[in-house]
């Protein structure tokens, strides 16, 4: 059995809070607004990826939009809840438990899901910031990378942004602005870092036998892995081991490398999570990841992050590997208006949590 | 209470000899029962940033404990090396760690 991705929808990734529940089913309410072909009575599953703690989610949401699912729950996996969730869908397409799920994966600008209070090895050094000032020095230490070269990325991904009507937007910023903006730490500025906010995305997985399944786009290949749950046992702090084991299974899976992949969104915590992803993922060199996404901003190319990424787009934990995944669905369909790369045929997904600390990646193929 | 001055109580397996923090109750590596031990405090810089007039640095000290905690450094410091665990404070939301640099000649780890 195969898993295709049919539709998606979502809100706007805004800085006021909202009931999580309505967040939510505004984002599975666009998704069939958008595809009246997309009957709710075929969808036989609802998920719901978040961080939110509240109670019963995926039951509250199949109410809310008048589904009575086979299957319904909750995925939570911290940042990359979104991209588990999805996995999940795939899973239950393509074990032929269900022939349509829907993937709905939302948080909140004051939702309680930023710290792991479990991870107590961090000390003091709780949020997140202390682990991408970490990840950052070490990174930079490593390879030699100036700090105009890493303030690149965060500028292409607010650029590309600008193109993203989901975006938390402000405005696009140069290099110059990032590296003025205000000091987080000796290693992180303001606009290095993503932002939480509120928002939610949703997708449609069938087995592409459904009415409103022409137009879908196969899943190709999916891997995940998970190496701990403490930020300080990872294995390197200037690579990505889990992204690497993900990536290597979701291309086995695919039958590709990474030279075939045309776009790709990836996770952009903190501005060194991109070059740091990029190498794990095999579509730079080591140490040259910096170097690719600096050269990208310079010529316009939105091969990486073409919604802005997370640090441009917001970071509503839970809704972002959906949000993703739903960018990638709408460039290898041809329908991503500015945002689109020429001719992409073949896209990655990759998302993770809490340092990478576990990863998951996801192909599709148009 | 698992910090005691600057004694740092953590989960001990009599079977391998590791150490754990978080402290749990069966180690990870052997599924033994876990026993608290004390913990010496001396370790080793795995990496390090630093956050206005201080540092922060993940260090690991003896029996694969790891730890993130502010370093006590009048000079930037080097991954590998020594530092000595001297201070814990606990409170109410959890543990904050101390570390100093150890002067070369006192190096013996």
């Amino acid at each position: 059995m195969k898993a295709s991705i049919a539709a998606c929808g979502g809100t706007d990734f805004v800085t006021e809070d909202a009931p999580i529940q309505d967040v939510l089913a505004e984002a599975a309410r666009d998704l069939f607004e958008r595809n009246p072909a997309v009957s709710r009575d075929q969808v036989d599953a609802v998920l719901v990826s978040t961080n939110d703690g509240g109670r019963y989610l995926s039951a509250i949401l199949a109410e809310m939009c008048g589904i009575r699912p086979r299957i319904s729950h909750t995925v939570e996996n911290l940042c990359s809840s979104g991209a588990s969730s999805i996995i999940s869908g795939i899973s239950y397409v393509m074990s032929g438990l269900a022939r349509s799920v829907l993937v709905v994966g939302g948080d909140r600008l004051a939702g309680p899901g930023r710290v792991l209070d479990w991870d107590t090895a961090r000390g003091e050094f709780v949020r997140p910031i202390f682990w991408g000032s970490i990840l950052t020095s070490s990174y930079r230490r490593r390879f030699g990378i100036a700090p105009e070269v890493l303030a690149a990325v965060p500028a292409k991904n607010y650029r590309n942004a600008q193109d993203n009507p989901h975006a938390c937007r402000g405005r696009a910023y140069t290099v110059l602005e990032v590296l003025e903006s205000r000091r987080v730490t000796d290693d992180l500025r303001l606009l290095e870092c993503s932002r939480t906010c509120t928002g939610a995305s949703a997708v449609l997985i069938t087995d592409g036998t459904l009415p409103g399944s022409q137009d879908a786009v196969g899943v190709a290949g999916i891997g995940q892995q998970t190496d701990s749950a403490s930020f300080v046992k990872s294995g390197s702090f200037c690579e990505m081991p889990t992204v690497a084991a993900s990536a290597r299974a979701a291309y086995a899976s695919a039958g590709i490398g990474p030279s075939d992949v045309d776009v790709a969104e990836v996770h952009d915590a903190f501005a060194v999570c991109e070059p740091m992803a990029l190498e794990a993922l095999g579509i730079a060199e080591a140490g040259r990841g910096a170097h690719l996404s600096e050269e990208m901003y310079g010529t316009g190319d939105r091969m990486i992050n073409p919604r802005g990424g997370i640090i441009g787009s917001g970071h509503p934990l839970g809704a972002t590997g959906v949000a993703q995944t739903a960018e990638i669905f709408c460039q290898l369909q041809a329908g991503a208006g500015r945002r689109q790369v020429p001719g992409a045929r073949i896209g990655l997904v990759q998302n993770m949590s809490a340092a990478a600390t576990s990863s998951s990646v996801i192909i599709l193929e148009a | 209470m698992f910090v005691d001055d600057a004694i740092l109580q953590v989960a001990g397996c009599p079977g391998c000899g590791r150490a754990m923090w978080p402290p749990v109750r069966h180690c990870p590596h052997c599924l033994h029962r876990t026993v608290r031990r004390d913990m010496a405090g001396r370790g080793r810089i795995l990496e390090y940033a630093q956050d206005g007039s201080r540092y922060l640095c993940v260090a690991e000290f003896e029996g694969g404990v790891r730890l993130m905690c502010a370093l006590d450094a009048d000079a930037a410091p080097t991954v590998g090396q020594a530092v000595r665990l001297e201070r814990m404070e606990e409170d109410g939301s959890g543990c904050r760690f101390f570390a100093g640099v150890v002067a070369e000649e006192q190096d013996d780890a």
